[in-house]
Formats: C-alpha cells, sequence, structure tokens
C-alpha cells in the first residue's frame, strides 16, 4: 500500500460522480473495504485518502453492476468468503458457466455427479476457461484438477494464484498463496496466470 | 432453528446456568450464564451477566445486564441499563435507558432516547437519537437524525446521506429550565467532520463540513464548509471558511 498512488476523497467524488451518501453505504455494506480507507492528516484536520487504482476500478464495477442486483448480493461478490451455493450439474450447464464436456470430465475426476458446491463450480469453471481457450487440452485439465484440490488442502480457504506453463511443449501447473513471487527457468512458457480471487468474483457475478 | 423443543431458562433467585441453546431465557433475580448462547426470547429483569457471545430473536433488558461477548439480535430493547464489551449487530435496536458496547454498533435501524456510549462506530441505515451519545470512531448511516435536548452528544466522524441535527422541542420545559439553572443545559453535537448529501444542522460545533446542500443553523461553529450545491446559514451560524466545489 506504501507505494500506491492515491487518490483524496474529493477527488474520486468528482471523478466517478458518486455521493458521500453512496460512499458511506458502500462502506457500510462492505463494498469498500475498511484498509482502503487512508487517513493522512492535513491542515483541517485529517483527511482519507484510497488506494486509486483499486478503489477506481471497484467502483466503476459497483456502478456497472448496481442496476440490476441487491447491494448484499453485491457485496456478497467482492467478499472472498465462500458461498453457500449448491447446484445440480445441469444447472451448470443450462447457466452455461461450465460446458457439458468438461462437466462431464469433472465428474469423472471426482467420481460423482452429484450436486455442485461452491468450490466443485469453480474448479469445472476454471478447467472451463482454459480448454475453452485451448489453453490446454482436457488430459492436462485433469493435472490442473489436482493442482487445485492440493491446494484448497494445503492453503484452506486463503485464495491462491495458479500458474500454467509448458515447457518443451509439456505441460505442467503450480499454484502459489501470495504474497510469493516466482522464478521460472528461461525454457518455461507461461500460459496463463489464475488468480482465484478474481475467478471468484468473475464467478459470483454468473451466479447471482 | 430446528424442530426438536428446545427448554426455557429461568432463573428467579440467583443462580448461574450454562450457555446453549434455549427458547427463552429469562432472568428476574441475580442470574448468570456461562458460555454462547443462542434463544428466541432474552429477557433480564434482574441483574444478569453473559459470559460469551448471545444471539436472540428478540430481546429485552430492563435491569442491568453485563455481555462478556457480541450480541445479535433481530429486535433489541434496552430499557435499563447494558454493557457490552463486543459488538451489537441486528435489525432493530431501542435504547431508553443506557448502554455501552465495547466496539460497534451494527444495525439497520437505532433509536436512542436515553444514552449510548460506543467504543468504535456506528453502521446504521437509520440513525435515531432523541438522547445522548457518544461515539468515538464513525457514525455512518444512510438517515441520520438527531434531535438535542439536554446535554451534549459527540462523534469523531458522520457520514451518510441525511443528516439532520435540530434543537429538540422543549416539551418539558420546567424541567429544562431546572437543569439550566444547575448550569448542565447543554444541546450540543460535536464532530470532527460530518460529511452527507443533504446537511441541516443546529448547536453543532464541527472543524469540517462537506456536503451536497448545507444548511448551518443557529447555534453552529464550523470551521470549514466545502459544498457542491448551496450553502445556506441562519441565525447566528459561525462559520470559518467556505468553498464551493
Amino acid at each position: 500500500m506504501e507505494n500506491e498512488e492515491l487518490i483524496s476523497k474529493k477527488e474520486l467524488l468528482e471523478l466517478t460522480g458518486i455521493s458521500y451518501g453512496q460512499l458511506y453505504r458502500w462502506k457500510r455494506k462492505g463494498l469498500i473495504p475498511e484498509d482502503w480507507f487512508v487517513r493522512k492528516s492535513s491542515y483541517t484536520g485529517q483527511e482519507t485518502f484510497f488506494p486509486r487504482g483499486k478503489v477506481l476500478y471497484r467502483i466503476e464495477k459497483i456502478k456497472n453492476m448496481k442496476e440490476d442486483i441487491s447491494l448484499d448480493d453485491l457485496a456478497d461478490v467482492f467478499s472472498p468468503a465462500q458461498d453457500a451455493i449448491s447446484l445440480q450439474p445441469d444447472e451448470v450447464a443450462v447457466r452455461n458457466i461450465v460446458s457439458g464436456e468438461v462437466l462431464k470430465m469433472y465428474h469423472d475426476f471426482r467420481g460423482s455427479a452429484d450436486a455442485m458446491d461452491f468450490n466443485d463450480i469453480l474448479s469445472a469453471y476454471i478447467l472451463n476457461k482454459r480448454i475453452v481457450e485451448g489453453d490446454i487440452s482436457l488430459d492436462e485439465g485433469r493435472l490442473l484438477l489436482e493442482v487445485i484440490q492440493e491446494s484448497r488442502i494445503t492453503f484452506g480457504s486463503d485464495p491462491f494464484v495458479i500458474f500454467l506453463m509448458r515447457k518443451l511443449g509439456v505441460f505442467s501447473c503450480f499454484a502459489v498463496s501470495p504474497p510469493g513471487r516466482t522464478c521460472l527457468d528461461k525454457g518455461i512458457r507461461l500460459i496463463a496466470e489464475i488468480n482465484t480471487l478474481t475467478v471468484m468474483e468473475e464467478l459470483k457475478c454468473k451466479l447471482i | 432453528m430446528d424442530n426438536t423443543k428446545k427448554g426455557d431458562l429461568k432463573i428467579d433467585g440467583s443462580g448461574s446456568a450454562p450457555g446453549g441453546e434455549y427458547n427463552s431465557v429469562k432472568i428476574n433475580g441475580a442470574g448468570r450464564i456461562t458460555g454462547d448462547t443462542v434463544c428466541q426470547n432474552f429477557r433480564i429483569n434482574g441483574s444478569g451477566n453473559v459470559d460469551g457471545n448471545i444471539e436472540m430473536e428478540d430481546g429485552k433488558i430492563n435491569g442491568t445486564g453485563t455481555i462478556d461477548g457480541n450480541i445479535k439480535a433481530k429486535q433489541l430493547k434496552i430499557t435499563g441499563s447494558g454493557q457490552v464489551r463486543g459488538t451489537i449487530s441486528g435489525d432493530n435496536i431501542y435504547v431508553s435507558g443506557s448502554v455501552t458496547i465495547g466496539e460497534n454498533l451494527d444495525v439497520q435501524k437505532i433509536k436512542i432516547e436515553g444514552s449510548a456510549k460506543i467504543g468504535h462506530n456506528c453502521n446504521a441505515e437509520n440513525f435515531h437519537s432523541d438522547g445522548t451519545f457518544e461515539i468515538s470512531g464513525l457514525l455512518n448511516a444512510d438517515d441520520i437524525t438527531i434531535k438535542l435536548y439536554h446535554s451534549k452528544s459527540r462523534a469523531k466522524e458522520i457520514g451518510g446521506g441525511r443528516i439532520n441535527v435540530s434543537v429538540g422541542s422543549d416539551a418539558g420545559f420546567n424541567v429544562l429550565k431546572t437543569i439550566f439553572t444547575l448550569g448542565m443545559y447543554n444541546p450540543v453535537l460535536e464532530a470532527d467532520s460530518i460529511e452527507g448529501d443533504e446537511i441541516v444542522l443546529e448547536n453543532t460545533t464541527a472543524a469540517v463540513v462537506r456536503g451536497t446542500n448545507v444548511t448551518v443553523g443557529k447555534g453552529c461553529n464550523i470551521g470549514l464548509v466545502e459544498y457542491k450545491g448551496c450553502l445556506l446559514k441562519t441565525g447566528d451560524a459561525k462559520v470559518g471558511e467556505e468553498k464551493k466545489i
């Protein structure tokens, strides 16, 4: 946070066109996290600043979404908490969250075709995206699922970042729980970097 | 709540009971509950202590209640005196007695007719005070109505949509006059900063007020007013500096 560019509250309201009432409402609902409110003393006492990039991006998102969903649902989207959601596989397919083929593979992997909880849907969603993008093959997807499963055991509910890579055409992947830095050998081609927090936000938007 | 019927807990003389799940909990004498408790109805008429967190649908503290943890309640009425070490969260809270909260108050609606002291922040959709309060952190509510009667209220910061501060009409004039002559009549609101969309103030002292439309009324002393729409000053309002943004 130290090196981030800050924006004052006044400038933020002016730039985004939101009012004090909205800002305070979003703060109450947890749409803007408490630790983004940075207090600094000025000649009038104290002024509040925000990490510029993060807050502008978040407000843009809230403004774009709030038309059709309630603030409480929206708060859920931004919270890292796991959703207490459970869906039948057909519903996941019908709602276009995961394609039928990937879904079938996911059932093979976990050995059941029962209702899917949030973690199941998330795993299948991550897999689906990579396969649709053409980054990896179905076989390679299995490896990705194993790493996701292992990561949940190791990191618990902490978010993590999955790195997909290829060396001499051979696929591999690993996960890191931030903050963590990585250093790779030159022969490795990084295919994708998947941040579970970002994917969760994305998925929650689709699930609402 | 599942379908198994839960028992009632009632302490009439003096006694203590373990926490757990109950249908109703009633302390008429002097009682202590040790451990986290979940119940439908909760009532303290005498003096009650809960050593743990308590969750209730409907609660009433008429005597003295000391909660060494957090309260979660759909409805809570404090007509006696309540002391909560942690946070009160819930829907509807009404205080006609006095309450001291160590951490936060997080509710939909709070009405204070007595006095409230909050260690950190107060978050509500609807905040209404006819009594006195002291909030060490931020008072954040969509709709804030503060009627000042006889003594000073204070919050470090106030923020929200609509903020309305006025001096309550003196229904009990004689009582007020008596207090006044004793030198205790001081219907004032103090805050470091007040920010909102529509702000109307009376008898308020603040370093900064920022808002869309701001009315600074009688008895106010504001260091700096920043406004976007219009600023209206009435009576003997004192404003050090004003800036239209």
